[in-house]
């Protein structure tokens, strides 16, 4: 039996953007990016495994609206067409760094080229099934455990006094993940961490038997729990409340003593973009005259100072595996005092957006992989995943977790402040609203198209609702989006709310409003 | 496992198409308003926050809306609740943060008018909140609740100085303003009104108007068909103790630049050396005019570019031309993204524990001043030469880094209307 256990969960989720009304649209290139950085990287290391005993595991969760953008077709063909565009920017780089082959920008430059042509290959050897195809059958392989989210990633501690919103998020994430990935949904990722006593009572509902909270939220819990952040609290009607451990946090996202701050590896805020003339870029970047993003970054860390040397990837690489070492023997001698003290051993539990390995930290996929690899050949630590925590300790210490998020300040002020207040109070309306919908719709529909007017109308109040809009207010970043998004999704809302009522259809209208918002089909909205 | 559904997918081609009919729904289709309405939501530990609409037709003019706070954690309901404090809040609609000060507890609030008696003309009543446990289990001593700084808090929490007459009558304001003094009591708890939430209907002249602190909006008047001009209120970061400092909008003319000077002089006393002891005189006036020229000079660039752009003469006297160039915002546009260019990835993901590696800082502080308030629909608001993004409903919320010395924040408001601009 191993000392303890670590439990890495990476969460996988960007809000549905898609916009079918523009040929390109500044905010998808989100998903572009994630899927070039992150989703591939990771599926390309994850893969590699794919030959060896799954003796390391780790639990990612896939939210709805990420599901339904990697499979969307239009997406897909759009995603594609970034891909290609990026290969054609690195032919561009390697003949124009080639003019001096002997300085370090054509290596780099190179090395650009070939992943570029591997994320394509990746991407194309998928096929229709896509990442979420390839990370269903990874776990099927055993090297990992998917869980679900709420459908749109709502903030649930906003909607507290709302089941029929709580519920409806919750079912939505269950069902869409049981019928894409196969299987019923162990866990769930409560967005944002976001968490209130008796939340755990919705997700009972849909089999679940577990979810992670932030670690105030299990060290704040009644009674106290005797174990902290190194055993799960069992809620009253046993579904298990894990909580993250911070010193997994900091030891990877401290400014100070953070991993992806190590001068060997790649410097984030240096991108050639910045460097070349617009000209050179608009073709294939068609945003580049807002932010020259291209994702050639051809220097290190370096230090604190401007003067930023070339960078590395071989020595980064090699680094990267150096952290892996490290952040194991961490986890290894923090399991260790509490071994004797506890009547099992102590599982660390260490969540993180799945985006940040690959974008934000360059190396963070290699620090996956060399992860799991050092750990399948330990004895220490074993990486488990929740689900396999439970088998082995299917009770424990029974309390009710207190409420919390991880957002700054622990509770809910990221999502509720004076830049995001203003929609509550409309989304409250609308909530109600659409309860009395199904009752108030007229005579004068047929009942196919009640359904149809029904079904668009809980899209947008679901879309409505996600948590990334606040966030996005709150960091006064892509504000003007955001809350475009929100005054749509309320203002779709209500025209079809109105056309269900009065028995009025603007039918080309209704088309479009399909068209643009989606997301979930009518089977699954119910 | 291939069970994968993919909805309908509009056609490339038809983009256009879309969008104008996207747009036509977005334009045509209004946000319906609420009647009474109560809504509270808790943040932390020690705070909620609370959004109101109250029906005009039930409004008693020049009456203060009354928001009665209960703490129902033993008796479930506001008509049985031990305790209460009440909270004065200005406009029929509004929100507001409301300090609760006790973790762990259960509050209702109630919203209406206060009658002679102390008892309350309920208008509307909120839904209950919780806050949760601030600390472990341990640390939370029988019948003890600490404020954010740890001190306790039990027999300072307003409530507990209110004696409830009856579960319909409840106590007044009065009551909390007026603890039973104790040399050992800490220091009474003043509960700060919300002063700046704003009726939506309320003319922009008129908020001016009940500003209770003079300012260089109520200076005499100059023959300027100046715009206008937004000065922080020189006293109110004084009265309210708090960073959250009030403006006044005003569509007075103004003198111009001098004022701007003077108010920022003001203001700057304030905030460094506090309440200055008296007007500053000319010479420090000159002085602190001629520290904040840039910021001057930006501003009346901005302001002839925005008024020429509305079609507006720009009169002589508004301010002196520029002496320096303004600002170089679309040169530094490069490293640090202005407002409204897209983000990178990982700012707009809720990458909550995402921090810059590699910086090396042992201690730094920085302030922020927070302006807000609400304009009329149709407006366009500038702040330093940079637009300021009114929401749906009309407010707006800015927040900008506070930096040393006398500081001009001029506030440009627009309004279209019959091909006119009223600046």
């Amino acid at each position: 039996m191993p000392n303890g256990y670590l439990c890495l969960v990476l969460h996988a989720h960007l809000p549905f953007i898609r916009h079918p009304e523009f040929p390109e649209f500044i905010e998808e290139r989100w998903l572009y990016e994630a899927v070039r950085e992150c989703y591939l990287p990771l599926v390309r290391v994850l893969q590699a495994r794919r030959a060896h005993p799954a003796a390391s595991r780790l639990t990612v969760s896939l939210s709805p609206t990420l599901i339904a953008m990697l499979d969307d077709p239009m997406l897909r063909s759009r995603v594609r067409r970034h891909l290609e565009r990026v290969v054609r920017f690195a032919e561009r780089e390697v003949k124009r760094t080639g003019a001096d082959p002997a300085s370090a920008w054509h290596p780099l430059a190179r090395f650009y080229a070939v992943l570029a042509e591997q994320n394509l290959a990746t991407w194309d050897g998928l096929g229709e099934g896509g990442i979420v195809d390839a990370l269903v059958e990874l776990e099927q392989r055993g090297h990992l455990e998917l869980i679900t989210t709420c459908a749109t990633h709502a903030f649930l501690p906003i909607w507290k006094r709302h089941p029929e919103i709580t519920r409806r998020q919750i079912m939505l994430g269950a069902r869409m993940f049981e019928r894409r990935v196969g299987h019923p949904s162990a866990g769930f990722w409560l967005p944002e961490c976001g968490y209130y006593p008796g939340l755990e009572k919705f997700l009972e509902e849909w089999g679940i038997r577990y979810f992670f909270l932030e670690s105030h939220g299990v060290l704040h819990a009644r009674p106290k729990p005797p174990d902290g952040v190194f055993a799960p609290v069992y809620c009253p009607n046993g579904v298990a409340a894990f909580a993250r451990d911070p010193a997994s946090s900091q030891q990877v996202w401290s400014a100070r003593t953070g991993y992806p701050g190590d001068p060997e590896y790649r410097e984030y805020y240096r991108d050639v973009g910045t460097e070349l003339p617009l000209e050179a870029l608009i073709d294939l970047f068609p945003d580049a005259d807002l932010t020259p993003a291209t994702g050639f970054k051809y220097h290190r860390i370096t230090g604190s100072g401007e003067q930023k040397a070339p960078y590395h990837p071989g020595r980064a690489a090699e680094r990267a595996a150096e952290h892996a070492r490290d952040f194991l023997a961490k986890k290894a001698a923090q399991v260790a005092p509490s071994l004797h003290a506890m009547d099992r051993p102590p599982v660390v539990v260490a969540p993180y957006d799945a985006e940040l390995f690959g974008h934000w930290w360059f190396e963070g996929p290699l620090f996956i992989e060399a992860l799991l690899r050092q750990a399948d050949v330990q004895r220490e630590v074993a990486m488990i995943t929740p689900s396999d925590y439970l088998a082995l300790h299917p009770s424990g210490f029974e309390g009710v977790p207190s409420a919390s998020s991880w957002g700054a300040r622990g509770y809910h002020e990221v999502w509720l402040n004076d830049a995001t207040a203003w929609m509550y109070p409309h989304l409250l309306r609308a909530a109600e609203r659409s309860a009395r919908l199904e009752a108030s719709a007229s005579d004068k529909l047929p009942l196919v198209m009640k359904r149809r007017l029904l079904a668009q109308a809980r899209r947008e109040l679901l879309l409505g609702q996600s948590s990334d809009w606040p966030f996005m207010m709150n960091a006064n970043r892509h504000t003007e989006y955001a809350e475009k998004r929100v005054r749509d999704h309320l203002t779709r809302f209500y025209w079809l709310a109105d056309a269900l009522e009065q028995g009025a259809v603007q039918e080309d209208k209704l088309r479009a409003i399909e068209a643009a918002d989606n997301v979930f089909d009518a089977e699954l909205l119910g | 496992m291939k069970k994968r559904r993919s909805t309908e997918t509009a056609p490339e081609a038809g983009a256009e198409q879309l969008r104008t009919a996207l747009e036509q729904v977005s334009r045509e289709q209004a946000l319906p308003s609420s009647g009474n309405e109560l809504i509270l939501l808790e943040i932390d530990p020690h705070r909620a926050h609370v959004c109101w609409n109250i029906d005009p037709a039930q409004a008693r003019g020049g009456q203060p809306l009354v928001l009665r706070v209960f703490d129902v954690t033993e008796s479930g309901d506001a008509g049985q609740a031990s305790q209460a404090f009440d909270v004065e809040v200005q406009g029929l609609q509004g929100r507001w943060y409301l300090d609760l000060w006790r973790d762990n507890r259960t509050f209702v609030t109630q919203l209406g008018y206060r009658e002679a008696d102390g008892s309350l003309a309920v208008l509307a009543q909120s839904n209950e909140v919780s806050t949760p446990p601030a600390e472990p289990a341990e640390a939370v001593a029988a019948g003890g609740h600490t404020d954010p700084n740890g001190n306790p808090l039990h027999t300072d929490w307003p409530g507990d100085r209110v004696e409830v007459a009856s579960a319909a009558t409840p106590a007044a304001t009065e009551a909390v303003a007026a603890p039973v003094p104790s040399v050992s009591a800490p220091e009474p708890m003043v509960i700060e009104p919300p002063v700046t939430v704003l009726d939506p209907e309320f003319p922009l002249t008129d908020w001016a108007a009940r500003s209770a602190t003079p300012s260089v909006a109520s200076a005499p008047e100059e023959p300027v068909s100046a715009p206008v001009t937004v000065v922080p209120a020189a006293g109110a970061v004084d009265a309210a103790g708090s960073d959250e400092t009030s403006v006044e909008v005003s569509t007075e003319t103004q003198p111009a630049v001098l004022a701007a000077g003077d108010a920022a002089v003001a203001f700057d006393d304030d905030v460094m050396s506090g309440p200055a002891a008296a007007f500053p005189d000319a010479e420090a006036l000159a002085s602190a005019v001629q520290e904040n020229r840039g910021a001057i000079d930006a501003f009346y660039e901005a302001m002839e570019t925005r008024a020429e752009a509305a079609g507006v003469p720009v009169s002589e006297s508004t301010g002196p031309a520029p002496v320096h160039p303004p600002a170089p915002v679309q040169e530094a546009a490069r490293s640090e993204p202005a407002i409204g260019t897209p983000a990178p990835l990982e700012q707009v993901l809720g990458l909550s524990s995402l921090e810059h590696p590699g910086r090396d800082v042992l201690l730094e502080v920085n302030a922020e001043l927070h302006i807000y308030g609400r304009s009329k629909p149709n407006t366009e608001l500038t702040l330093y030469g940079q637009i300021v993004k009114t929401r749906p409903d009309g407010s707006f919320s800015v927040r900008r880094p506070l930096p040393h010395g006398a500081v001009i924040l001029p506030l440009l408001y627009t309004q279209q209307g019959n091909g006119q601009a009223e600046v």
